[in-house]
């Protein structure tokens, strides 16, 4: 195993002195994370992905409208993934097609939670018909299947854009996440501080996001994660079915390309496997990060 | 040390009053009844201890003098106020005069805050003080609370406090709007015995400066005969006996008191086998090992709580007519039983 700074190799002797000490300061949220190996593998992924997105067009071997090279060839040393059927280098779009595909997943992750801690936190917190009704619309939300809803909305909606595919996303996931976080507010709800909070004269707005969110801030965190690869996975699903826009280079539609050219007929296998491996990539990162909190800010599941 | 005489008055009159409280919680697999036609009263500037074991309704009676919960029958008052009434909106301007100590330091206090936030939000939502205003006031709270020096400890967070000095925080958060009464819910039974005596002398130094009155609740007699100048005795949700602390520790009458009386750990005791009975012989019988009289059957006893004696089941003295009917109080102002076979 690598050697890291900050774990040492041997695991020191707890003594009284050293538990006060963690007692009097706890350590950094983001130190601990780092110092799981599930998350430092994650973040590193993630980084990874994020400077594509950002360095990726400095770093491309070609222009993304350059489409003057021979069709549908497979990987040369001119075109490491190939060239596809209409003349574009694979590797190039692959470049470009991260920023897309993060952006989406970013924003309609984060609108996502948004919407979830929302409702969640509203019906959690003042329980009573508020909660029977809001759970009622997230379990019908849950039960009904995600992807023909987000086809069925999605052919409906008149443009085909980047925001489309955000905004049906958004509509569609945030039962989920709803649901989780309702639970955890509706046990925060119980603890003495909340009670505390109320004696001390403070409005329930104030109460959920000033003495409440913080202490569930990981948990907040972890959700909106799994909200990105959720949104990731279904923007890619989505734009595969021809139900994105074709037009945009991202890893979703250069893999509905390659589908609709047959790519794997003609023994293009960089240009299906290249976007399915970054999109698997992504989504494992995100999902490693989240071990990580869920070990971090969970103490039973400790390793070691 | 002094306190500012604008913010503390020590004119305090509101007299908190429970007439025939019950409270009864149901769900479909059955029906509790917590409390049973609890009456007593707080005197302005008076502490009040609620002694009884986990599970004799202490707690659900703190809930509802606090407006947590509404009782089922009976009505509270605190002053001008008819808490079983309020609605929620109300409830928060309530809570200005009517604040809460509760048992466990960790957990009452929220680990993002700072002392000083801790006891400003009070003052600023209550008092309605301007933030330069409340934080001086915050700090003389700390100076009568003793958390000093109060530079130092201004800007710490709760897992930097020992047990006691989080829970000196929690009193000064709940003294801060000046309220006419304090539920503390066992404020110390939770820390170290070394310093419960202190927590219990600042609540006390704190009821004769403020004037404010105290309902402490707590399972210990012994922590209520410290500071408390009446007691209630409260067993499964009935009151047994209640009056002046020292009538009432002194001239125990009712089995149950004088078993929490013994339960008293004692270290000068002579060291013996077994604990004294009530009629002072060696040891005390397990209930079903009492020799049943004529009528009176272990299942009699077990189910008498509906209408009998609620202590029934584990009394010594136990005779027919505790199976039949409830012993209601009966006394003097100073001294009341509810037993069928003893009177004070």
């Amino acid at each position: 195993m690598l050697w890291n700074p900050l774990k040492p190799s041997v695991t020191p002797i707890r003594l009284q002195s050293d538990r006060e000490d963690t007692l009097r300061k706890p350590p950094n949220f983001f130190v601990l994370l780092w110092s799981n190996r599930k998350a430092r593998i994650g973040i590193t992924m993630l980084f990874f992905f994020f400077a594509m997105a950002v360095f990726g067009p400095l770093v491309a071997p070609y222009s993304l409208s350059d489409t003057d090279f021979a069709t549908s060839q497979p990987p040369t040393l001119a075109h490491w993934l190939g060239t596809t059927q209409s003349g574009q280098d694979v590797l190039t779009q692959l470049l470009y097609g991260a920023r897309v595909s993060l952006f989406v997943g970013f924003v309609a992750g984060a609108l996502v939670i948004v919407i979830a801690m929302f409702i969640g936190f509203v019906a959690g917190y003042f329980r009573g018909w508020v909660d029977d009704l809001l759970s009622l619309l997230m379990n019908i939300v849950l039960v009904l299947p995600g992807l023909p809803l987000m086809i069925l909305i999605a052919a409906y909606i008149p443009s085909h854009g980047i925001g489309e595919i955000i905004l049906v996303m958004s509509i569609t996931g945030w039962a989920f996440g709803g649901r989780t976080l309702r639970a955890q507010m509706f046990t925060m709800v119980q603890q003495d501080y909340v009670i505390a909070a109320k004696f001390a004269g403070e409005k329930s707005l104030w109460i959920i996001f000033r003495e409440i969110v913080p202490n569930m801030l990981s948990y907040i965190i972890a959700n909106f994660f799994g909200a990105v690869i959720g949104a990731v996975l279904a923007e890619a699903g989505l734009e595969f079915l021809g139900l994105g826009n074709p037009s945009i280079t991202s890893w979703g539609t250069m893999i509905y390309w390659a589908q609709s050219s047959d790519a794997m007929l003609s023994g293009q296998w960089a240009w299906i496997l290249a976007p399915g491996l970054c999109i698997a990539g992504l989504a494992a990162s995100l999902t490693f990060i989240n071990f990580g909190i869920d070990a971090v800010a969970n103490p039973r599941l400790q390793e070691e | 040390m002094k306190l500012d005489e604008q913010t503390f008055s020590s004119h305090k009159t509101a007299m908190l009053t429970l007439k025939e409280v019950t409270k009864v919680f149901k769900n479909r697999a059955r029906t509790t009844v917590a409390l049973h036609r609890v009456t007593f009263t707080v005197a302005p500037g008076r502490i009040v201890a609620l002694v009884g074991e986990s599970g004799s309704g202490k707690t659900t009676l703190a809930r509802i003098v606090t407006g947590i919960e509404k009782p089922t029958e009976g009505s509270v008052t605190l002053g001008e106020w008819q808490v079983d009434r309020l609605r929620s909106s109300q409830l928060r301007v309530y809570r200005r005069y009517v604040q809460m100590v509760f048992q466990d330091p960790f957990s009452s206090l929220n680990p993002h805050n700072t002392v000083l936030q801790t006891i400003v939000r009070p003052l600023m939502n209550h008092l309605h003080l301007n933030v330069k205003q409340a934080r001086l006031q915050a700090l003389e709270i700390m100076n009568t609370v003793r958390l000093t020096p109060t530079d130092q400890f201004a800007h710490k967070k709760p897992h930097q406090l020992s047990g006691g000095q989080r829970q000196r925080l929690v009193i000064a958060r709940a003294i801060a709007p000046n309220p006419e009464l304090i539920v503390a819910d066992e404020p110390v039974s939770m820390l170290d015995v070394s310093i419960r005596a202190d927590i219990l002398e600042l609540i006390d130094q704190l009821r004769k400066r403020t004037g404010m009155s105290v309902l402490y609740i707590t399972h210990d007699l012994y922590s209520a005969r410290a500071m408390a100048d009446e007691v209630v005795v409260l067993y499964k949700g009935h009151v047994v006996e209640r009056g002046n602390i020292e009538e009432v520790i002194s001239h125990a009458q009712h089995p149950y008191t004088q078993l929490l009386l013994q339960a008293i750990p004692n270290p000068w005791k002579k060291r013996q086998p077994t604990a004294h009975r009530v009629d002072g012989s060696e040891s005390a019988p397990h209930f079903a090992e009492i020799p049943a009289k004529d009528e009176i059957t272990l299942y009699g006893r077990l189910h008498a709580g509906d209408k009998g004696c609620p202590f029934a089941a584990r009394c010594e003295l136990v005779s027919g007519e505790c199976l039949q009917a409830k012993p209601s109080l009966k006394g003097t102002e100073v001294h009341q039983v509810s037993c069928w076979n003893r009177q004070v």
